[in-house]
């Protein structure tokens, strides 16, 4: 195979193997993975499953993981659990969501909700960044190895804010994250890699709190999604919830418990239930006794919606049922015993199950951390959706969709506006994500002000606005004026939840090292980027430079490439950096020539099986 | 890019037509995402990402179209310049009557669920689709654009309704 190469990590030699690991943080537990081989998960306490809960006591000491479960006897500490729940949602959405505990959350700056503590109080990113920090630390101590990047799961059905508020949470803990991966994804891949299994398949993805579904084929290494649905707020937690209400009102004694108490011994009913008929325990002096049957009573409404969310994700993937040949179970709540018999049941296919529901998806993100970071080179692909639409609000506050949900990502959409006010210099525009008609019943993403649009008529101006969704499924707006060519800037208003300047503040904040090493640290980021550039080209160049370049243009692109070398050593990042993007500008059209010509020989010039 | 300004039928070398061939289409999206996609570029200097998060969404949106019979209809009439104001609505009683009657059916199915009857009128409207794509064939192959576009709203009105159909026939 001729093919020409941009830049494969693959023939990197001298690039030593990275430090890069899987994250799966989880509602009620988070793991910490690295692959090689193999899989090796990092311990707390003895324990692979690191409880995503962080203590807070009065003196503002923080306790995270394993011992901060068991620091729940200090009655004065606040203890936060199932954060993940209020991810990216505003102080209003949690009258939506059944986030029962005992916490005091209070309205905070930007509509978000905080949780107070003795004295301070905390937003979900900087609870979830204080769970992150508290793993990567675990694996840098375990490695004696300072963390080169991360791969962190997000539910499938995590929005634009959720996304980015999982992103930020990372930034804030100091994490390089090298993708957002989709949990039901993470858990084909580690399924697909163990099983060869090819063909179309579905992963239930049933966690602490959320409930995820996926449809994906297999081909030939290449993963690809074809529909997703679920509910970012439906899972173990409800079934503990249903059922601790259930206590209360059938074990009256239990009522002067807190809440989380009485939490505490549903839950311990539900994972001691397995298939026995019933089970009984004794607290003080009473007996609570729950049968099977009731607990499947009880729990059938929430498991009914579930089967009603896989009906949907497979009509959407166009295949139908019959197609499906295999379930794939995923998450710790999917170890209720009836659910597999129910699955069986009603879409007559395999289930898997033969990896642990509480580790699979870590053990995915472990392993596309190592083929985002070059240190596996197996030719494996994922190609991912987006999973809610995106709109934009038109007259009468409806939601005009511009990119509708299970779209393929990395996706681009542009659209032209204009004014229809004379003279009009400002455009507002309000992108909500969600299937529903009227957008206040959608999620308001921001609103994107566009400013400095020259001044004309009304209906003069064209305004195209690009709309790009990355490889993570997150949002990015940029806008350019077509008839003056101007590049319009835009001002982004979060509709809840944290700007970037607040993110870079709230590092700086964190970061009490000095200036000097925040120096230190931008001149090292720009002499790895200046090196990955300098590699990527003088490979390109040797391979087809002389094919694709006249003597003139060649020797721009060496001049520019041998100043940026001559810089490396000068321990000045802005000029480093000034010199890479110049060096960028004098050979863009050559990348893009050589993509060009890549393209051509990958579509025309071959048979498809040649080259796959 | 050159790749930019060609149409999606020449980015993935098949012949403009009404139908076509989606196990190509896909192993041809795979081929380029294979090279492309900017998971391949994760250890790429910042400008070769860039090019490809730029690649990698033509791609997709490339196959979003062409995979989908009303947008590649749709995009079949954009590249031969054909552009007709969505507004203007087509004076065609019997289709007319055709909406209305089939409104009613999903509604009365909607109240009361008969799986014999969706089936029925599932088929009906397979048929009624068939015919309708025949009519666009034959309109593009002697290259009268404006009765493809008259066609269009009926496309997109059986698509719906069988979509709708095969919905509720699952859940």
């Amino acid at each position: 195979m001729s093919l020409l190469q941009i830049s494969d990590p693959s023939k990197d030699n001298n690039q030593q193997k990275k430090f890069v690991v899987g994250i799966d943080l989880g509602t009620t537990n988070s793991l910490i993975v690295s692959y090689d081989n193999d899989f090796k998960i990092y311990e707390d306490n003895k324990s692979k499953l690191i409880p995503s809960v962080v203590s807070i006591d009065e003196s503002g000491k923080t306790i995270v993981g394993a011992r901060a479960v068991n620091y729940f006897d200090n009655e004065n500490a606040t203890h936060i659990s199932s954060i993940k729940r209020i991810m990216g949602l505003s102080f209003d959405d949690l009258h939506d969501i059944n986030f029962k505990n005992d916490l005091n959350i209070i309205k905070g700056k930007n509509d978000l909700p905080y949780i107070k503590t003795y004295n301070n109080k905390y937003n979900a990113i900087e609870i979830s960044s204080k769970i992150l920090s508290h793993l990567k630390a675990i694996a840098e101590s375990n490695e004696k190895k300072l963390l080169d990047g991360a791969v962190i799961t997000v539910p499938a059905y995590f929005n634009d804010i959720q996304r980015q508020a999982t992103k930020n949470a990372a930034k804030l803990s100091g994490i390089n994250v090298l993708r957002l991966l989709n949990e039901p994804t993470a858990a084909a891949l580690a399924y697909g890699l163990e099983s060869q299994n090819t063909g179309s398949f579905a992963i239930y993805d049933f966690g602490g709190g959320t409930f995820d579904v996926s449809v994906l084929t297999l081909d030939k290494g290449i993963f690809k999604v074809l529909s997703t649905d679920g509910n970012t707020n439906l899972g173990g937690d409800d079934i503990d919830n249903v059922l601790s209400q259930w206590l209360i009102d059938n074990y009256t004694f239990l009522q002067k418990y807190k809440f989380k108490k009485v939490k505490e011994i549903a839950k311990l009913l539900k994972e001691s239930i397995d298939d026995k008929e019933s089970i009984s325990l004794n607290i003080e002096n009473y007996s609570i006794s729950l049968s099977k049957k009731t607990f499947y009573e009880l729990i059938e409404p929430i498991l009914h919606t579930t089967f009603e969310i896989v009906k949907n994700a497979i009509f959407e993937s166009s295949l139908s049922p019959q197609d499906i040949k295999n379930i794939i179970l995923v998450g710790g709540s999917t170890r209720i015993r009836c659910i597999k018999d129910l699955l069986i049941q009603k879409f007559n296919c395999n289930v898997l199950d033969d990896i642990d529901p509480d580790k699979v998806v870590a053990h995915g993100a472990a392993i596309q951390a190592s083929l985002l970071s070059g240190n596996n080179k197996d030719n494996i692909l994922l190609l991912d959706v987006l999973p809610l639409s995106l709109g934009i609000e038109t007259y009468g506050g409806l939601s005009e969709k511009i990119i509708t949900r299970n779209t393929p990502i990395p996706i681009k959409l542009r659209k032209t506006f204009t004014t229809f006010k004379d003279g009009q210099s400002k455009l507002l525009i309000n992108v909500v994500q969600g299937e529903r008609e009227l957008v206040e019943d959608c999620n308001s993403l921001g609103e994107f002000i566009l400013h400095n649009i020259p001044s004309m008529v009304a209906g003069g101006p064209r305004i195209d606005v690009d709309f790009q969704i990355d490889a993570d499924g997150i949002l990015s707006v940029s806008a350019t004026e077509t008839t003056t060519g101007n590049t319009s800037s835009i001002e982004i208003k979060p509709s809840h939840g944290l700007t970037e300047a607040d993110i870079t503040r709230m590092i700086n904040d964190s970061n009490d090292s000095a200036e000097v090493d925040l120096q230190l640290r931008r001149l090292n980021e720009s002499i790895v980027e200046a090196k990955r550039v300098i590699y990527a080209l003088e490979q390109a160049l040797q391979s087809d430079g002389k094919e694709l370049l006249s003597k003139n243009e060649n020797d721009k692109i060496y001049e520019k490439l041998a100043s940026l070398k001559e810089t490396l050593n000068s321990k000045d990042s802005s000029l480093i950096e000034q010199n890479i993007s110049e060096l960028e500008n004098a050979s863009e059209f050559y990348v893009e020539r050589r993509m060009n010509s890549s393209i051509k020989s990958l579509i025309t010039g071959k048979g498809i099986d040649d080259i796959l | 890019m050159d790749i930019f300004k060609q149409n999606f039928f020449e980015l993935f070398d098949i012949d403009i037509a009404i139908d076509i061939n989606k196990i190509e289409l896909d192993q041809k999206v795979k081929t380029l995402q294979t090279k492309f996609h900017p998971d391949k570029f994760a250890n790429g200097s910042d400008l070769e990402k860039r090019l490809a998060l730029q690649l990698s969404s033509h791609v997709n949106d490339g196959y979003k179209i062409l995979s989908d019979i009303v947008l590649r209809v749709e995009y079949i009439l954009k590249i031969n310049n054909f552009v007709k104001d969505e507004s203007v609505t087509i004076n065609d009683p019997d289709f007319l009557q055709e909406q209305i009657e089939y409104n009613e059916l999903i509604e009365s199915l909607q109240e009361k669920f008969d799986d014999n009857l969706a089936k029925d009128h599932l088929n009906k409207i397979k048929l009624l689709l068939k015919s309708t794509i025949d009519d666009i064939k034959l309109s593009f192959r002697s290259e009268d654009y404006e009765s493809m576009w008259k066609n269009l709203s009926k496309l997109r009105f059986y698509i719906k309704n069988i979509n709708n159909l095969i919905h509720m026939r699952m859940t």
